[in-house]
């Protein structure tokens, strides 16, 4: 056992366990998307779907201990998923439920774009137990999607909803973006109640953030990107906020939004502190120990050192990045995770799982008031958490935190 | 008496480095002895001309004892270490000695020589170079050039010459973090233990809180204790832009010497200002002559000489105002010449000159750390750039940060730092929590190195933002 060992420390068994599959292919690459993607025909289903299974049966001892974590759910993000041929997603989900206990719900999800899916495709995906499907819908302006390099037209994002739909899938989530070139916030309305009236269950709306190395970062850096300033941005934000909770929509996340009983069991994981097993290309996982500490670590980025390392460690890749995070750095993840969700941060949870209340250091309640009389942040006896304008400045608060100043 | 060295490497080039040495330096180098410290040519060479060429020791054994003060350095077991030359008469071991300048007597606890390693010696004669140790506690009391005689039986003058390291460039250095000023002072102190031409008197800003004002030799020095702070003893600071030492002399004859801009009197009070001078000497090829002029002109400067020495070398001699000097005078020489101009310069007395204290104001209120004192004639421009690279320095904040620069009463410019909207990123995608943790990290660090002065934080850079400032 070396210090740089993912496999090592005994698993804490007492958090639920998520599995992600990372697919990389795409039709495209999107000019604002810095996900590991490929772009390639055809694409290796069964080759990649061997990688996968044999990586996932390699693994899948560093995620059971003696009290095995329950598995929640099994989620394939990309990329573009939904291009997979429905026998290798199966093979996947199959791999999966074999190798981990799962008695309770299990959410299968599945990543798609509008243009995409067809009845066929989606049974498939039905047929392979899939049970939630996210599409990427991004705008309901066919010129908006064409600034943002998107290959479907509003007129498919219909038609994709009623074939999963028809495929018996209910549980439908949507990607829709804000802060994009071009887009007003009459845009912005127009694709808000758009979206609403085709009653999913999950809403995702995140605003444009330009990357480097993409190429919208290389426009952004020689000022040729026009897009709306923070100001409306901001606003964008907060009007996403009002339409949908006017329509029923719970909002749980910073960028989140559900319908009553319908939050993401996956994401909810990653802000939770729970723990995942990803696998696939550039797949990022969480292994928390029973002393308070844990293992991140992910998969190589590009897709042929991934295939070629999964081959040459007969599907078991070493991982290309392995970070042993000591149990106050968790404690500080676990702060600025939980905050970015509605519930905040439990104060006796937290307390429990990293033994100290969030606040036990003066300095950082100091810097908490602060947050608070910023208006930011609420403080109660059983729970700390964002206030609505408080979500706006996420990252404001959280590094304040963590200075404690 | 020029030695070319390293004569054996493969590249050496004696002829050229001979050429160089009188048009660069100006000395005549045919005589220079070629050398190789590593095959042992020209050893007995450079011992013979040591010989012939330098005088010989004229110092008596007979004498009082006069020693010269050559450097020192403080060791943490054996306290401040002085390498002196002995001028007149013999330091023997457990004598008593006094340091003339620093008015105090010790005993010698060890003397010896360099032999070159530390070698104990019975005694040192005229001529002779050697250490002392004479459990000296404070290198602040052993200044090079310093005379050291018998405290029995001194000497009735001390060698000509001596000048004490006089501060010609003031800073207050701050604390980013208020809890941390105790560790300020200790660093300083034990800074002083081996370097005592730098002085600090603690001061109060309004907008800094507790700190310390010190006077530096020049902005090489400043920028040297400065690092050695953050580094060596892991402070985060603020240091307020640099200001020279004026004298104001009042209406009712009072003289004020001033080296903090914040304690500058009210105008109505002041007969007039007089600003350190330097005479300043600029080395450079011939193709920079007309920017560095023009910079020179700018920056108040009288031209006083301009001399060709060679082809390839200008000097340019001009009596500028320190205080020009210290607002980024070096940063746009180089620039200006590409880095091949190189200054320097003594201190020249003082001038009267037409100066007002610019200040700048935060959200209304007068950041005592951020005046500065410029000339009258240059203030509008100044204060505008000002204004202008504050806006670029001041992050946004919860609320809309006006900057205005004003002189006394009047603002002269303003400009707007809007508020912060919004400070989130949207997606915390794939569970790639540490690529998350990467950015807060960063915004992390950047609040780190900000002061909160009321309720607005400016970054350390600002402070200084009057030196980037044309």
């Amino acid at each position: 056992m070396t210090l740089a060992d993912p496999a090592s420390g005994i698993l804490d068994a007492t958090r639920a366990l998520g599995v992600y599959v990372h697919f990389p292919f795409c039709r495209a690459r999107c000019p604002y998307c810095d996900f590991a993607t490929a772009v390639c025909e055809p694409i290796p289903h069964d080759e990649y779907a061997a990688a996968v299974a044999a990586e996932l049966s390699a693994r899948a001892g560093w995620f059971r201990g003696e009290r095995a974590p329950e598995l929640r759910s099994i989620y394939f993000g990309g990329g573009t998923p939904g291009r997979w041929r429905s026998e290798a997603i199966g093979l996947v989900i199959d791999t999966t439920r074999r190798l981990f206990n799962s008695t309770g719900p299990l959410e299968i999800t599945v990543e798609t774009n509008p243009g995409e899916v067809t009845a066929e495709s989606a049974a498939g995906l039905r047929a392979a137990g899939v049970n939630r499907v996210s599409l990427g819908m991004q705008a309901f302006q066919d010129h908006l999607l064409a600034a943002i390099g998107r290959q479907h037209s509003v007129a498919a994002i219909a038609a994709a909803v009623h074939a999963v739909r028809g495929a018996g899938i209910d549980n439908l989530c949507a990607d829709l973006m804000f802060g994009l070139p071009g887009q007003t916030m009459d845009d912005w309305r127009h694709s808000l109640a758009a979206l609403v009236a085709l009653c999913p269950s999950h809403i995702t709306a995140y605003a444009l953030t330009v990357e480097r190395g993409t190429r919208f970062g290389a426009l952004d850096r020689a000022g040729k990107l026009q897009r709306p300033d923070e100001e409306t941005v901001a606003a964008m934000y907060v009007t996403a906020h009002e339409v949908l909770q006017a329509a029923g929509f719970e909002h749980y996340e910073i960028s989140s939004y559900a319908r009553p009983g319908r939050r993401a069991v996956h994401n909810t994981l990653y802000w939770t502190g729970g723990a995942y097993l990803g696998v696939g290309a550039s797949a990022s996982s969480f292994r928390p120990l029973h002393d308070g500490t844990g293992w991140r670590f992910s998969n190589p980025r590009a897709l042929k050192t991934y295939l070629r390392s999964a081959a040459v460690g007969k599907g078991n890749p070493l991982p290309a990045k392995i970070e042993h995070r000591a149990a106050e750095d968790l404690e500080n993840e676990g702060l600025w995770l939980g905050l970015r969700t509605s519930d905040g941060v439990e104060r006796a949870a937290h307390a429990r799982r990293y033994g100290r209340d969030p606040l036990a250091s003066p300095e950082r309640a100091a810097a908490a008031q602060k947050c608070v009389d910023a208006g930011w942040l609420s403080v109660a006896h059983d729970r700390l958490r964002l206030t609505d304008t408080g979500f706006l400045f996420a990252d404001e608060v959280s590094s304040r935190l963590w200075l404690g100043r | 008496m020029p030695v070319i060295n390293k004569i054996d490497l493969p590249s050496a080039d004696p002829e050229g480095v001979r050429r160089q040495i009188e048009e660069v330096i100006g000395i005549d180098a045919s005589g220079a002895i070629l050398a190789s410290a590593k095959d042992g040519r020209g050893i007995d060479a450079i011992l013979e001309a040591v010989v012939a060429r330098i005088p010989a020791p004229q110092g008596s054994s007979a004498k009082p004892l006069k020693v010269l003060l050559l450097d020192s350095w403080y060791d943490s077991y054996r306290g401040v270490v002085l390498l002196v030359r002995v001028v007149d008469g013999t330091l023997r071991q457990k004598q008593k000695i006094r340091l003339w300048a620093a008015g105090r007597d010790y005993e010698i606890v060890s003397l010896g020589a360099f032999a070159p390693f530390a070698t104990e010696v019975g005694e040192l004669g005229p001529g002779e170079v050697g250490f002392i140790t004479a459990a000296i506690k404070e290198v602040a009391d052993a200044r090079v050039g310093d005379t050291i005689t018998e405290a029995s039986k001194p000497c009735d003058a001390p060698l000509p010459g001596f000048q004490p390291a006089k501060p010609m460039v003031f800073a207050g250095i701050f604390p980013t973090d208020p809890a941390r000023y105790e560790d300020l002072r200790d660093a300083l102190d034990k800074l002083r233990l081996n370097d005592a031409s730098f002085s600090r008197e603690p001061e109060v800003s309004a907008a800094l809180g507790f700190g310390f004002r010190c006077g530096f030799l020049g902005l090489l020095h400043m920028e040297i204790v400065q690092e050695r702070l953050e580094r060596e003893y892991n402070l985060d600071l603020v240091t307020t832009a640099p200001t020279v030492r004026f004298r104001i002399v009042l209406r009712n004859g009072d003289v004020v010497d001033l080296d903090n801009p914040a304690k500058f009197p009210v105008e109505g009070e002041i007969d007039h200002i007089e600003e350190p001078m330097i005479a300043a000497v600029i080395h450079t090829p011939p193709e920079f002559v007309g920017g560095l002029l023009k910079l020179c002109q700018e920056r108040r400067g009288t031209q006083t000489g301009l001399n060709y020495a060679g082809e390839k070398r200008v000097i340019i001699r001009y009596d500028l105002p320190l205080t020009e000097v210290v607002f980024g005078f070096y940063d746009r020489m180089k620039s200006v010449s590409r880095g091949y101009a190189s200054l320097d310069y003594e201190p020249k007395g003082y001038q009267p000159a037409d100066l007002v204290r610019l200040d700048l104001l935060v959200n209304g209120d007068r950041v005592d750390s951020l005046s500065a004192v410029v000339h009258r004639e240059t203030s509008y421009i100044k204060g505008r750039d000002l204004c202008i690279k504050m806006k670029e320095l001041i992050p946004m904040q919860q609320f809309e940060v006006a900057i205005q620069a004003a002189l006394g009463s009047r603002v002269i410019a303003k400009t707007v730092v809007k508020a912060l909207r919004k400070n989130v990123t949207a997606k915390c995608y794939g569970g790639d929590i540490t690529r998350k943790r990467k950015l807060l990290e960063k915004q992390k660090e950047g609040k780190k190195r900000m002061k909160q002065v009321g309720n607005v934080e400016i970054p350390q850079e600002a402070f200084l933002a009057i030196l980037k400032v044309e």
